[in-house]
């Protein structure tokens, strides 16, 4: 995996690619840095495995750093589910404080951090916006943190993947079921807000929700493929 | 074919083998991750997946898609256009030391193990 790739996923993180396996000697670095580092200190070495090391020995600084590095990555993915900058402002916060309590779970042999912070990120934003739009349940008990972090599996989907394959979705499915599953994935919105979006009745966008996230599971799963 | 998916109700005489209704637990499996499955298809999908191996193994598939994949592809997405200003120096500091005085308000209990002992 190339600094380059990540940086072109995420132009953010540039200079900032982690390196699991960076010496504990990086740890002084951490600790001379203080609550309100200048920005070039937030572009230092020190992986984000390691940071969430930290964090979990009670290191607020190191989740500072991690502030810094991804607070707009978060903000991006919940401000775009939520359209609201002062709630994606809040749930960015609640991500971090989040981080902090629950460190200790994050297992890097099943993925990297940034995998990680995108993945709690994502599910908060989905949960506020099912809690602001009173929707039905979303169905979060299969996603809460500490399942993410302790039980959760090896990432199926790095960030280079999921790049590649949103653009090979894009050419395989039907543009209709690629809006489907990006209004609903991606905006969150209701399968009855997307009918009403593309004046199509309920069934035809359940329909295309289910043949569209289907090619995607072939994709992702192709030998179990019939 | 979308209209039946999108049945509230499925005679429960028809269960539990019935090779046509198959087809539909299988686009339950996927509409159950998106929140918008009623109670009633809910409780038959749950009867369903205690004895269909297939389908179990497809709804464990989607349960990882949506754990990690859909968000891994919402933030490839949301890179993509980003529109934000980027965050000046003043208001990323004023947004961090909102983040520290929350850390520093957490009960004892809900701060991490044991303090760093570091350096």
């Amino acid at each position: 995996m190339s600094s380059d790739s990540i940086s072109e996923l995420f132009p953010l993180l540039r200079n900032r690619v982690s390196d699991p396996g960076l010496p504990s000697a990086r740890e002084s670095e951490v600790k001379a840095a203080g609550r309100h580092l200048a920005s070039t200190t937030a572009q230092s070495g020190a992986s984000d495995e390691f940071l969430l090391a930290e964090a979990a020995k009670g290191t607020k600084d190191a989740i500072g750093l991690l502030f810094r590095r991804y607070q707009r990555v978060v903000k991006n993915i919940a401000q775009r589910i939520l359209r609201d900058e002062t709630e994606a402002e809040d749930i960015c916060q609640d991500v971090f404080v989040s981080l902090f309590q629950k460190a200790h779970l994050f297992d890097a042999s099943k993925g990297r951090a940034s995998s990680w912070i995108v993945q709690i990120a994502y599910h908060r934003a989905m949960n506020r916006r099912q809690y602001l739009a009173h929707r039905q349940h979303y169905n979060t008990q299969d996603f809460d943190e500490e399942q993410i972090g302790a039980e959760r599996q090896p990432l199926i989907v790095d960030e280079i993947a999921a790049r590649d394959l949103l653009h090979r979705l894009r050419n395989d499915l039907t543009r209709e079921q690629m809006e489907t599953l990006e209004l609903h994935f991606f905006w969150g919105y209701s399968f009855r807000e997307i009918a009403e979006k593309t004046g199509q009745t309920l069934g035809s966008v359940r329909n295309r929700y289910y043949r569209g996230l289907d090619r995607l599971r072939s994709s992702i799963f192709p030998k179990k493929d019939k | 074919m979308s209209e039946r998916i999108g049945a509230r109700i499925l005679p429960i005489e028809t269960l539990p083998v019935n090779s046509n209704l198959h087809e539909e637990f299988v686009a339950l499996c996927a509409v159950y991750y998106s929140g918008e499955i009623s109670d009633e298809e809910w409780a038959l999908l749950q009867v369903h997946l205690a004895y269909c191996d297939s389908c179990h193994e497809r709804f464990l598939e989607y349960q990882r898609i949506t754990s990690s994949a859909i968000p891994a592809l919402a933030s490839a997405a949301a890179s993509e256009i980003d529109n934000q200003e980027p965050e000046s120096t003043q208001s990323l500091g004023a947004a961090e030391g909102r983040l520290m005085s929350r850390l520093d308000a957490l009960p004892p209990n809900e701060k991490a193990r044991r303090p760093s002992r570091l350096g």
